[in-house]
C-alpha cells in the first residue's frame, strides 16, 4: 500500500451489480461497515443491471477495503473507486 | 412440507435437530471436517430467524455451509402473513451469498450455484429461501432455463506475486527473530507441510490464531501454541518480540495481538492471505501476498537463501518461557480445591486417539483448551472463534461425528454453554452419535465474572448459577451414560471407557468459581509482553533481552525454588 493510498479524501465508487433490490440491498450491508462518511449516493436500474454511484469521504485504505469487499459478492460484476479530492485533515464517520 | 416430501423421495440422510440454531452448527461442524458444505434446512419464520446465530458463527469462521429456508407463497409476500419473515434482508450481511427463489425454474441452478459458493475462495454460509407456492409447483426440469451471472473467476486465487516473494524470502533470511503466525486459512489451504518446512529452515517458532490451533501439530518442538487473550505465555513472547513476522492466513484478530500500534509498528510484517481485504485491514503489512497459503509458502520455500543471520538464543529463551510455565502451572494445580482445568485436559489427551475430533464451547473451558490442549492432527479442532457462540459445543460435536463416524468425537464444553443446545443431546441414541462430553462445571460465565472481578470492583452480576441443574439426571433422561469423577485417574478411565466402547457419555468436571481464573491473560487494548500471568511467575518479563543466557538464568530459577 503505497503512501498515496493514507490520504484522506472525497471518494468515487462506481459499482455494477445484477440481481436488482436484493444485490442494492447486500451492498448496502456492505457499505455500512466501511468507516466512510457518504455524502452523495445514485442508484439506476435497468431489467439486467443496477448501478450505483457513491461519494464518501474517508482514508483510502478503508475505501479500499470497501471496493475489494464489494468486487468479492457475487453479485458484483464491476467496482471501481477513484480519489476526486484530497482532504488535508481525517474524516471521522459521524452515526 | 413440500421439500421435504420431496427428500422423502431421495436417499438423503437426515438428522432432526431440537432447535435450529443446532442444526446450523452441526452443518458448521460438518462442512469443517468434510470441507464440504453441510446442508440445514428450517421452516419460514421462527425456524429461520433460530438459524441466525449459526449461520453468524459460519460467517465469521469461514466454514462452508448452505442454508435452505421455507418462506411464506410468494402471494402474501408484504401481507405480514403467519411466519413470515424477510430471512433475506436479515441475513444478507452474515453471509457470502443469499436468494430468494421465485420461480421453479430458479431451484436447480440457484442451488447448484450458491452449494459452489459456499465453498469456492474464501468458505462461508450461503442461504436459499424457497417460498412454498414455489416448493408445491409442478414443473419438469428440462434445462436450465435461469442463468445466475456470477463471475467465479473472481475467486481464482492469483499466483503469488513474485517480487514480493523475493522480497519477503530476503527479508526472512535477514530476520534475527523471525516468527510464523498461523492462522486456520493454513489448514483449508493444507499448508501445513510447508509451514513446518520453512520453520525449520528459519528456526523460526510458530505461533498459531485460537482457530490456527486446528492447522500445525502441537508436538513439534518449533510450534509454541496460541498467541493473544488467552494465548500461551511462550506464544506472546514469540510474537510480541520477533522482528519479522510471516502471518500466514489470518486477519490478525485483536484477540490475537492485543493492540495493534505502536509495538506491531516496530516489526516488519510479510502476511499471506487468499481474501486480499483482509491484507492491510487489521496491521499495515511490509509485503503482502495475495494467494493461495500453499502456493504461496512453495514459492517462498524456492526463494529461500541459506539463512544469513539468526538470534540462536531466541529459541532457547522461548523453550525456557515455556518450562517455567508449566512448572508454574503445576504448582498452582496444587494448590486447587478441585480440579484444576488444564490437568483435566492433558490427562484426558494422554488417552484420547491423536486424531481425536475435538470440539469446544465457548467460555473458560475454552480458553483452558486453547492454551493446554494439544492438537496433533491439522483439521481436528473446531471452535467458535469470531462470533464466541456458546452452545456450540454439544451440537458441533454431533454434526463432527455425523462427518466422521469413525473417529472419537470429544466435546470440551462448560456448564453455562452446555445448558444453552443441550437440548440436541437426543440426536445422540436417535442417530447413534455417540460423543464424549467433558463438562467444566463452576456454576458461573466465568470468563465475564473474571472481568467483572478485575475490571468492576467484583460487583458480580448475572454471571452466577445455582447448583440446579443435576446433569447426571439430564444425561439418564437422554439415555447417556453420566459421571462426576473424584481424580484425574477416574477422568481417564471414563474418556478411555467412552472412546473404547464407541459409547455416549457425559463427564462432570466441578471446577471451582472463584479460583477458574483464565491466566495468562492479556487485557483488552494491551500489548502482548504484558501479560497477567499466572501465580509465581510475575517477575517473568516477556521482552526479550538480547544479553540474556540461559544458564545463569536457569540456576537463579533453580535457586529460587
Amino acid at each position: 500500500m503505497g503512501g498515496v493510498d493514507r490520504v484522506y479524501g472525497l471518494y468515487e465508487i462506481e459499482v455494477e451489480a445484477w440481481n436488482g433490490m436484493d444485490a442494492l440491498m447486500r451492498i448496502s450491508n456492505m457499505m455500512r461497515r466501511a468507516k466512510l462518511d457518504y455524502k452523495r449516493l445514485n442508484a439506476s436500474f435497468d431489467e439486467r443491471m443496477v448501478r450505483l454511484r457513491v461519494e464518501a469521504l474517508g482514508s483510502g485504505p478503508e475505501v479500499r477495503w470497501l471496493a475489494i469487499k464489494l468486487s468479492r459478492m457475487p453479485e458484483t460484476h464491476r467496482v471501481e473507486a477513484r480519489l476526486l479530492e484530497l482532504l488535508d485533515k481525517m474524516v471521522t464517520r459521524v452515526g | 412440507m413440500g421439500l421435504f416430501d420431496a427428500l422423502a423421495l431421495e436417499d438423503f440422510e437426515i438428522y432432526m435437530f431440537r432447535h435450529e440454531q443446532g442444526a446450523a452448527h452441526a452443518a458448521d461442524a460438518y462442512g469443517r471436517v468434510k470441507r464440504r458444505p453441510g446442508i440445514v434446512l428450517a421452516t419460514s419464520g421462527p425456524g429461520a430467524t433460530n438459524l441466525v446465530t449459526g449461520i453468524a458463527n459460519a460467517y465469521f469462521d469461514s466454514a462452508p455451509m448452505l442454508a435452505i429456508t421455507g418462506q411464506v407463497p410468494t402471494s402474501v409476500f408484504g401481507r405480514d402473513a403467519f411466519q413470515e419473515t424477510d430471512i433475506v434482508g436479515v441475513t444478507a450481511p452474515i453471509t457470502k451469498f443469499n436468494y430468494q427463489i421465485r420461480k421453479p425454474g430458479e431451484v436447480g441452478p440457484v442451488l447448484r450455484t450458491a452449494y459452489r459458493l459456499s465453498y469456492e475462495g474464501r468458505p462461508g454460509p450461503v442461504l436459499v429461501d424457497f417460498p412454498r407456492d414455489v416448493q408445491l409447483a409442478r414443473y419438469t426440469c428440462v434445462e436450465e432455463p435461469m442463468y445466475l451471472p456470477i463471475d467465479f473467476s473472481k475467486y481464482r486465487l492469483p499466483e503469488p506475486d513474485i517480487e514480493a516473494v523475493r522480497k519477503a524470502a530476503r527479508l526472512l533470511a535477514m530476520a534475527l527473530r523471525p516468527v510464523i503466525l498461523v492462522g486456520n486459512g493454513v489448514y483449508w489451504s493444507g499448508a501445513w507441510p510447508q509451514v513446518l518446512r520453512l520453520a525449520e529452515i528459519l528456526q523460526a517458532p510458530i505461533v498459531t490464531t485460537l482457530p490456527g490451533k486446528n492447522a500445525v501439530p502441537a508436538d513439534h518442538r518449533l510450534v509454541m501454541g496460541p498467541a493473544g487473550m488467552h494465548g500461551r505465555l511462550e506464544a506472546d513472547a514469540a510474537l510480541a518480540n520477533a522482528d519479522v513476522v510471516l502471518a500466514v492466513g489470518t486477519r490478525f484478530s485483536d484477540r490475537t495481538v492485543g493492540r495493534f500500534s505502536p509495538e506491531m509498528r516496530r516489526m516488519k510484517v510479510i502476511h499471506i492471505d487468499s481474501d486480499p481485504s483482509e491484507l492491510g485491514k487489521n496491521v499495515e503489512s511490509t509485503i503482502g501476498i495475495v494467494a493461495d497459503a500453499k502456493t504461496a509458502l512453495d514459492a517462498l520455500l524456492r526463494e529461500i537463501p541459506s539463512v544469513a543471520r539468526r538470534d540462536s538464543k531466541f529459541l532457547e529463551w522461548l523453550n525456557y518461557i515455556r518450562r517455567r510455565y508449566e512448572d508454574a502451572m503445576e504448582r498452582w494445580s496444587r494448590r486447587m480445591k478441585k480440579f484444576a482445568p488444564w490437568k483435566v485436559l492433558k490427562a484426558v489427551r494422554e488417552v484420547a486417539p491423536r486424531d481425536t475430533i475435538t470440539v469446544t464451547g465457548v467460555g473458560s473451558h475454552q480458553m483452558w483448551a486453547e492454551q493446554h490442549w494439544d492438537v496433533y492432527v491439522p483439521g481436528s479442532w473446531i471452535t467458535s472463534a469470531g462470533l464466541g457462540t456458546m452452545g456450540f459445543c454439544v451440537p458441533a460435536a454431533l454434526g463432527a461425528k455425523i462427518a466422521a463416524r469413525d473417529r472419537p468425537v470429544l466435546c470440551i464444553d462448560g456448564d453455562g454453554s452446555f445448558q444453552m443446545t443441550m437440548n440436541n443431546l437426543a440426536l445422540v441414541r436417535d442417530y447413534n452419535l455417540p460423543i464424549t462430553v467433558l463438562i467444566f462445571d463452576n456454576r458461573a460465565l466465568m470468563l465475564v465474572k473474571h472481568w467483572q472481578i478485575f475490571f468492576y470492583d467484583r460487583r458480580i452480576v448475572a454471571t452466577e448459577y445455582s447448583s440446579r441443574p443435576d446433569f447426571a439426571k439430564i444425561a439418564e433422561a437422554y439415555d447417556i451414560e453420566a459421571v462426576r469423577p473424584v481424580d484425574l485417574k477416574e477422568v481417564q478411565k471414563w474418556v478411555s471407557w467412552s472412546i473404547r466402547n464407541n459409547e455416549p457419555i457425559i463427564v462432570v468436571i466441578e471446577v471451582d468459581n472463584e479460583e477458574d481464573l483464565v491466566l495468562p491473560w492479556v487485557k483488552p487494548g494491551e500489548w502482548l509482553a504484558n501479560a497477567v500471568k499466572p501465580p509465581t511467575l510475575e517477575d517473568l518479563d516477556l521482552t526479550y533481552d538480547p544479553s540474556w543466557e540461559p544458564q545463569s538464568r536457569e540456576v537463579l530459577v533453580a535457586a529460587r525454588g
